[in-house]
């Protein structure tokens, strides 16, 4: 038991530090690998103002258009389950938000553990569609590199491992925990430099893409 | 006899005339550029127009038939013209207008065959430096007089 | 391709990354959805047509330049290279198989623009030497003749003879200080010399006045479509420079699409500078006549009318209500296709796509969607606004057996335009 105790308290003591910085660390380089390659100004004549549309871009885009929804439906709307979940799970269980308010002074009312019990399951079950999909849709499957299963593996171990911590399943509490601390410290720190840098950059690309086609005056 | 020297005249004459007399002179003033192309093209389109018993069936064949050779003679972008085959090209938009339904009302067909044999010749002069569109142009005036006349 | 060709490509990949770029391969989350959206996975089903796998050479580029990661990878020597074998695949996929269209663009959740990424890879494969060979013709004649498709000014000044006669109206090449500067692309002329006549026809009676330039009077940009800024940039100060020496207070686009975002869009930045004149597409010309009361016209189509956007007029150009009010003018039966406006299908030859012949069946494969589309409709007219889907379509058309005439809607306003006096509109435009 006191083994699992050292393990514990490592996992959230320094290699969390660690995987923080090298999480804030990773973003703020992605960020800047980005950035400082700049874009050049545009000196046409715009039709409508671009900044505007970019930045309405950032939130209409998550609204899928009908065709998209008769095409791929099942894959869109299991995307919007799964990213909701995972904020759900992630922002709203109370011991995140006492991880989060130490951080950064920053706290605000949990949700249930019912409802977070089953935001998991949901969002489980959503990451093991998605895995299906990327076995079998055609494009995906032609698509997928390891790159996205890499992604998908540090993304689905930290929600598995809480959801078995949680309900007490399988093995001591104590290890799995730190299990999902381990498992979260490695979610840091492959995060930026993966895939999963969507999660930080899809703001720009929206942006962006909305101030090309907003400076025609039109808006995608 | 009456007079034909400028396009208004002309147009307000063939706007006169039914469909199947528009068609008749469809194919006159294509026959008049026929020297453009291979003739041969045409030849079944030439003896459908001297068969007095055709059928707009026939005439619907036809049409399908000459569609695919104006679509198979365009410009595409980004190509090398080649000017003597895009006069081709219009002569084919020519004879597309004789055999048109002549069912359907107000299709101007001669006066469209007209043009598009200008611009045949148009083109033609571009590649060859000889054809002339003008004498074209008053060339079809005196075949619209005459069709006048034999009417 | 020797190697020197090829390191000449990749050098242009990694010049042509900026944000957007960099954004765009950050976010992807290889979804899919991009297939979906794109005329040729539609209608083939082949995954090599997913329209962010036709970038795979730049994502590597960026990757491996741009990225610590990828830099680290190359440093160790363990990253994929860009090979010519690869290139010369993508060949295929960047020029046959993409007409630019940026339907992708418009449905990927993340937002990358995946047209705009094809426009960048252009410059690559075209400086690497992997431009297909109709398209390398077509900027070759652009910048020796002045016309991708060879039109000298002698045939141009047959074209306008012939429209001179046609409506007694004469044609002014050269002539400064007026109102507008007429651009034509070379497929209007060549194929379509009617749509001279209706401009003539139409400013005559708006009383405008207008010029052709001998010097500068085709607005179609190889340069663009091959995706070589330097031809791109010569074509264009060459409208440039006639507009200024004109002193023209606008330049108008033909109805071509790419014309009309190369001169418009792209055209400004190529030159380094903002011009001293407004670009208009000749729709939204004709629809301000129209405001204006200068465009009266008379008679409705007995046919009944669907309309095909042109991709870079509508969604790459923003040119979407004008033709429709311009439209309704002569139609009381025009019904859209189900995808419309911003959200159309391409015609499948756009973006040069229709120069490259070796593309052709591919093409017509890909035309199916939007045969659907039109049939759906039921109208028996289409109308459209570009010379170039002009022709493609034709081409569709007659390949699918459907009998449906194809209209220049430019032209079609010309034969409803009424002969009124000046005077007479005046008035009827106040009441
Ligand atoms: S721009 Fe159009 S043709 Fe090209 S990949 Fe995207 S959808 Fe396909
Ligand atoms: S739709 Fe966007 S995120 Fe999805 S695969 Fe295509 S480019 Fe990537």
């Amino acid at each position: 038991m006191d083994d699992y105790m050292s393990l514990l308290l490592l996992s959230k003591g320094l290699l969390f530090e660690i995987a923080l910085v090298i999480f804030i660390f990773g973003v703020l380089l992605r960020l800047f690998e980005i950035f400082s390659l700049g874009r050049k100004k545009d000196l046409s004549e715009p039709k409508a103002n671009p900044t505007i549309i970019g930045i309405k871009t950032i939130f209409t885009r998550s609204i899928p258009s009908y065709e998209m929804m008769t095409k791929r439906g099942f894959l869109i709307v299991n995307g919007i389950i799964f990213h909701v979940g995972l904020f759900i799970v992630v922002f709203l269980l109370a011991p995140h938000i006492t991880v989060i308010d130490r951080l950064i002074d920053l706290s605000w009312s949990p949700l249930s553990s019912q409802i977070i019990n089953f935001a998991t399951v949901v969002t489980i079950f959503s990451m093991i569609v998605i895995l299906v999909h990327r076995f079998t849709h055609p494009v995906m499957k032609a698509l997928t590199t390891s790159g996205d299963y890499v992604a998908w593996i540090v993304t689905f171990l930290p929600i598995i491992s809480g959801y078995m911590a949680y309900n007490h399943l399988l093995l001591p509490y104590n290890l799995i925990l730190a299990l999902h601390i381990l498992s979260v410290d490695l979610l840091l720190i492959v995060l930026p430099f993966s895939k999963l840098s969507h999660s930080f950059t899809f703001f720009m690309a929206r942006y962006y893409s909305g101030t090309i086609s907003g400076r025609k005056g039109v808006q995608l | 006899m009456k007079t034909i020297t400028n396009d208004k005249q002309f147009k307000a004459t063939i706007d006169e005339l039914s469909s199947l007399q528009n068609r008749k002179l469809a194919t006159l003033f294509l026959q008049n550029v026929m020297g453009l192309t291979d003739k041969k093209k045409y030849q079944q389109l030439l003896t459908l127009a001297s068969n007095k018993n055709a059928t707009e069936q026939e005439y619907a064949n036809l049409q399908t038939a000459i569609q695919t050779m104006v679509v198979e003679t365009n410009a595409r972008c980004g190509t090398d013209t080649d000017w003597a085959a895009q006069a081709e090209h219009f002569v084919a938009k020519s004879a597309l207008s004789c055999v048109k339904d002549a069912n359907r009302s107000n299709q101007n067909s001669a006066y469209d065959s007209a043009m598009y044999a200008r611009m045949a010749c148009n083109f033609a002069s571009i590649a060859d430096g000889k054809s002339d569109e003008q004498a074209e142009t008053q060339a079809q005036y005196q075949i619209l007089i005459q069709f006048l006349g034999d009417k | 391709m020797s190697n020197a060709t090829l390191e000449k490509g990749i050098n242009s990949f990694v010049k042509m990354i900026d944000a957007p770029i960099a954004s765009f391969f950050s976010s992807c989350v290889s979804c899919g959805m991009c297939a979906d959206a794109c005329l040729f996975y539609q209608e083939t089903g082949d995954v090599k047509y997913t329209p962010i796998a036709k970038l795979e050479p730049l994502r590597r580029a960026w990757e491996q330049e741009y990225t610590l990661f990828g830099r680290l990878k190359k440093l160790l020597g363990l990253s994929k290279k860009i090979t010519n074998e690869e290139l010369k695949q993508h060949t295929e996929l960047v020029y046959n198989s993409c007409t630019m269209c940026a339907r992708c663009s418009m449905v990927c959740p993340v937002g990358n623009d995946i047209a705009y990424m094809i426009r960048k890879m252009r410059e690559g494969m075209a400086a690497g030497g992997f431009a297909p060979a109709g398209l390398i013709g077509a900027s070759n004649r652009a910048v020796e003749i002045g016309s991708p498709m060879g039109l000298t000014l002698h045939a141009l000044s047959a074209q306008i003879k012939h429209a001179e006669k046609a409506t007694g109206i004469t044609i002014n090449l050269d002539k400064s200080d007026v109102e507008y500067m007429v651009l034509l692309s070379s497929m209007e002329l060549i194929n379509f010399p009617e749509y001279l006549e209706a401009i003539a026809k139409i400013f005559k009676q708006a009383g405008k006045t207008w010029t052709i330039s001998s010097t500068a009077f085709e607005a179609t940009n190889s340069g663009i479509q091959i995706g070589s800024s330097d031809i791109a940039r010569i074509l264009v100060k060459r409208i440039v420079d006639s507009a200024e020496k004109l002193k023209v207070k606008t330049v108008i686009s033909p109805e071509c699409g790419h014309a009309f975002t190369a001169i418009r869009y792209e055209g400004p930045n190529l030159i380094g500078r903002k011009y001293n004149f407004e670009v208009k597409h000749i729709l939204e010309v004709l629809d301000s006549f129209n405001e204006a009361g200068l465009l009266p016209t008379e008679g409705l189509e007995k046919e009944k009318l669907t309309f095909h956007d042109p991709c870079s007029l509508a969604r790459k150009g923003g040119v979407i209500d004008e033709p429709r009010r311009l439209l309704k003018k002569v139609s009381d039966n025009f019904t859209e296709m189900t995808d419309h406006g911003a959200r159309n299908w391409c015609c499948g030859g756009g973006g040069g796509a229709s120069a490259i012949e070796e593309g052709e069946p591919l093409r017509l494969k890909a035309f199916k969607t939007k045969q659907k589309q039109i049939e759906e409709t039921e109208a028996t007219t289409l109308v459209t606004a570009c010379a170039n889907c002009r022709i493609v379509l034709e081409e569709g058309v007659e390949h699918y057996n459907m009998d449906m005439p194809i209209v220049g809607l430019t032209e079609l306003l010309a034969e409803h335009l009424v002969d009124k006096p000046k005077q007479k509109l005046k008035k009827e435009a106040k009441q």
